[in-house]
C-alpha cells in the first residue's frame, strides 16, 4: 500500500462519512421537536 | 511494610471504558444539567416519595414497579437529579461495556478496534434513540443488561460456571420491571435451554430451571398483583403497539435496522432517508451474521446458542405484524396470562440490536487485521463512524427530547401540601394522564402527580394516540371516563368514585374549569400551578380496594425483595469468603 493510495482511501472514507453526516444531521435538526399542535385538545402521546 | 502494586490497565480495558463514558455524556448532554429530565414515560419526580403509585398499590397492572421504587430509594440517598444522571449514565455505559464483554466471550483475542466498534454500535442505533426519546429508560436498562445476561448464560454452557452467574444480569433487569426482565430472562432462558440440547447437559438444563425460578421470584412484585387483578386488555392496543415502518423501506427493513418502534412520534428524522434506512439494516444484518458465524463452531457452539433467541424474537415480531396471524397474536396478547407483556413487540428486537453491535465488533476486528496497514485508519473510521452518522439525532439529548428542567417550586410545594391533608383519594384534572407542562418546554410527558402525592391518585389511564384511544386498566378511571362522556362534570364524576380531593394541574395546554372546581367544595391548595378542592366525598365503590395494599401486592413485594437479597448474597458470599481471610491477615491489631 503506497502512501498515495492510503491518502485516497482516507479522502473517500471522509467524503462518505461527511455525506452521511450532512444528510442525517441536517434532517435531524428539529427546531420545535414534539411541539403541541394548535388543534390539540387532549395531549396526544405519539404527537410528532 | 507492604506495598500494593497497581498493574497498568490494558488498552483493551481502558479504551472501551473511555469511549463508553464519553459517548454516554455526548448522548445525554443536556439531560445531565441541573433538575430532572421529564419526557413521555420518564416522569421523574424531583421529590423522591414512596407514593401508592410508586409502590403499585393503586393500579391493577403496576408497570412502574419496581423501577420507580428503586429510583426513589436512590433519590433519597443522592437526590432525584443526581439519581437520574447516575441511572441514565450507568445504563448507557453498561450497555456499551456489556456488548464489549459479550464480544470478548465470542472472540477472546479481539483487539481494541473491534471493542470500540461494538461499544459505539451498541448505543448509536435507532432502538436506543426511539426508546430514550419517549423516556423508556427501563427498556433501555433491559437492553443494557442483555449482553451481560447473554455472556453469563454462554459461560454457564461453555465453561460450566455456576447457574447463579446469570443472577446479576437478571437482578439488574428486574429493576426495570416486566419489559426489561422479559428481554433478559427470555434470552437467558433461550440460550440455556438450547445450550442444554447442544452440549447434552443436565447441569445446563438445571441452570435453565434455576433461571426460571429466579425470574419468577424477581417478577413477583408486579406479576402477582397483575395476575390476580386480571386487567382487561384493550384489543385496540394490539394494533396500536405493533411495529411500524420508521423509514421509506417498510417495517421489516426498519426492524432489521433496529428501529420500527410503534410510536411514530419517536422516529428519528434521519431514518426517512432511504440511504440511511438501508445502510443501517444492512449493517445490522451483517453484524448479526458475523456474530453468529464467528461462534458457529467452537466450544459450546455459542453462535448457535445466540441464534436461537434471535429466531424466537423474529418469529414473534413477524407474528405481531398482523396479516393472516393477526387473530393468533391478538389472542396471545389479550388472553394469555402475562401476554400483555408482548404487546409492544418491537422491544424484543433488543437481542438483534445487541448481536448486531457485537458482530460489528467482529467485522471491525477482522477488517483491521486483513486490510493493508495504510487502510487501517480509513476502515476503522468507517466502521466505528457509521453507527454515529446513521443515528446522528442521538447526540446531545436526541434533538431536544432529553433536557433537564427545573420543576417549579410552586408545583412541588402544592403537591407536598396535598400529601399532608386528612385521608382521602385525589382525583386528577385535566382528565388525562399526559401533560405538556409549560416549564418543560411543552414536551409530552406523564403527569408527575401520582409519583409526588402520597395518596391514591385517580387519573385517566387511557392512552390517547393519533390513531385513537387505547383503554386503560383501572376500572375506577374507566367509570369516571364513562360518566364524563355521558355529560357529567369531571368533579361530580370523580366524587361518585369516593374521591375526596380534586386536584387540577394548571398552566398546561389543557383547560380546567377552575370556577366550577372552586364552587364544588373547600379550596385547600390554591397556587398558580395547582388548585386542590376538598369535595368532602369519602364513600364510593372503589375506595376500600384502592386504599389498602392487597395481599398479592404485599406477597409480591416480599418475594421479589427476598429473591433479590438471596441472589445478591449468593453471588457475594464466595467473594467475601475468598477476600475476608486475606483481609484479616493483612489487618493489624
Amino acid at each position: 500500500m503506497t502512501p498515495a493510495l492510503a491518502a485516497i482511501g482516507s479522502v473517500i472514507t471522509g467524503a462518505v462519512l461527511a455525506l452521511f453526516t450532512i444528510i442525517g444531521g441536517v434532517s435531524a435538526i428539529s427546531p420545535d421537536a414534539n411541539a403541541p399542535a394548535k388543534s390539540e385538545a387532549v395531549v396526544i402521546y405519539d404527537a410528532p | 511494610m507492604t506495598s500494593r502494586r497497581w498493574d497498568v490497565p490494558s488498552p483493551r480495558v481502558v479504551v472501551p471504558v473511555v469511549v463508553a463514558v464519553v459517548q454516554a455524556l455526548l448522548v445525554l448532554g443536556p439531560a445531565l444539567g441541573g433538575g430532572v429530565a421529564v419526557t413521555h414515560d420518564m416522569a421523574w419526580s424531583p421529590d423522591p416519595r414512596w407514593t401508592p403509585f410508586v409502590l403499585g398499590l393503586d393500579t391493577p397492572a403496576p408497570r412502574a414497579v419496581p423501577s420507580d421504587a428503586v429510583v426513589v430509594l436512590l433519590g433519597k440517598v443522592v437526590g432525584a437529579s443526581l439519581a437520574q444522571h447516575l441511572v441514565l449514565l450507568t445504563i448507557l455505559v453498561g450497555l456499551a461495556l456489556g456488548t464489549c464483554a459479550l464480544l470478548d466471550e465470542l472472540l477472546p483475542r479481539v483487539g481494541v478496534a473491534g471493542l470500540v466498534a461494538a461499544a459505539v454500535a451498541a448505543v448509536w442505533n435507532p432502538f436506543v434513540s426511539e426508546r430514550l426519546a419517549v423516556g423508556q429508560w427501563a427498556v433501555v436498562l433491559g437492553l443494557a443488561a442483555l449482553p451481560w445476561g447473554m455472556r453469563a448464560a454462554l459461560r454457564v454452557v461453555r465453561h460450566g460456571t455456576s447457574p447463579y452467574a446469570v443472577a446479576p444480569a437478571l437482578v439488574c433487569a428486574a429493576v426495570g420491571g416486566g419489559n426489561s426482565l422479559l428481554l433478559v430472562g427470555g434470552t437467558v432462558l433461550a440460550v440455556l435451554v438450547s445450550g442444554a440440547v447442544v452440549v447434552r447437559s443436565r447441569r445446563v438444563l438445571a441452570a435453565a430451571g434455576a433461571a426460571v425460578v429466579m425470574c419468577l421470584g424477581l417478577a413477583a412484585a408486579w406479576a402477582l398483583p397483575a395476575l390476580t387483578a386480571s386487567p382487561v386488555a384493550d384489543t385496540a392496543g394490539v394494533r396500536a403497539f405493533a411495529p411500524v415502518a420508521d423509514g421509506p423501506l417498510g417495517v421489516v427493513v426498519s426492524l432489521l435496522g433496529g428501529g420500527g418502534f410503534w410510536n411514530t412520534g419517536a422516529h428519528p428524522e434521519p431514518r426517512a432517508q432511504v440511504l440511511i434506512a438501508l445502510t443501517s439494516a444492512l449493517l445490522a444484518t451483517a453484524g448479526v451474521a458475523a456474530a453468529v458465524v464467528v461462534g458457529w463452531r467452537g466450544r459450546g457452539r455459542p453462535g448457535v446458542l445466540l441464534a436461537v433467541p434471535v429466531v424466537v424474537c423474529w418469529a414473534l415480531l413477524l407474528l405481531s405484524l398482523g396479516g393472516p396471524a393477526e387473530g393468533v397474536w391478538e389472542a396471545v396478547v389479550t388472553r394469555l396470562p402475562g401476554g400483555g407483556l408482548l404487546r409492544d413487540s418491537q422491544k424484543l428486537l433488543a437481542v438483534w440490536v445487541v448481536l448486531a453491535a457485537t458482530g460489528l465488533g467482529v467485522l471491525t476486528d477482522r477488517a483491521v487485521r486483513l486490510v493493508p496497514a495504510g487502510l487501517v485508519g480509513p476502515v476503522l473510521g468507517l466502521l466505528v463512524g457509521l453507527p454515529l452518522v446513521l443515528s446522528p439525532q442521538l447526540v446531545w439529548g436526541i434533538g431536544g427530547r432529553l433536557d433537564a428542567v427545573t420543576v417549579p417550586d410552586d408545583y412541588r410545594a402544592g403537591l407536598s401540601e396535598v400529601s399532608t391533608l386528612p385521608p382521602g383519594d385525589v382525583g386528577l384534572l385535566p382528565w388525562s394522564q399526559y401533560r405538556r407542562y409549560a416549564w418543560n418546554d411543552s414536551r409530552v410527558s406523564l403527569t408527575l402527580a401520582p409519583r409526588m402525592v402520597d395518596r391514591v391518585v385517580l387519573f385517566d389511564d387511557s392512552l390517547p394516540l393519533r390513531s385513537g384511544t387505547v383503554a386503560g386498566e383501572s376500572p375506577r378511571a374507566a367509570a369516571v371516563s364513562e360518566r364524563i362522556r355521558d355529560g357529567v362534570a369531571p368533579v361530580q364524576a370523580l366524587a361518585v368514585e369516593g374521591v375526596r380531593y380534586v386536584a387540577a394541574e394548571l398552566g398546561g395546554a389543557q383547560d380546567v374549569d377552575t370556577q366550577a372546581l372552586r364552587a364544588s367544595g373547600r379550596v385547600v391548595v390554591d397556587r398558580p400551578s395547582l388548585l386542590v378542592v376538598d369535595t368532602g366525598s369519602t364513600t364510593g365503590p372503589g375506595v376500600p380496594e384502592a386504599t389498602e395494599p392487597s395481599g398479592a401486592v404485599l406477597v409480591g413485594w416480599g418475594v421479589t425483595l427476598l429473591t433479590a437479597l438471596l441472589l445478591v448474597a449468593r453471588r457475594a458470599a464466595p467473594e467475601i469468603a475468598r477476600k475476608l481471610p486475606t483481609g484479616l491477615l493483612r489487618s493489624r491489631p
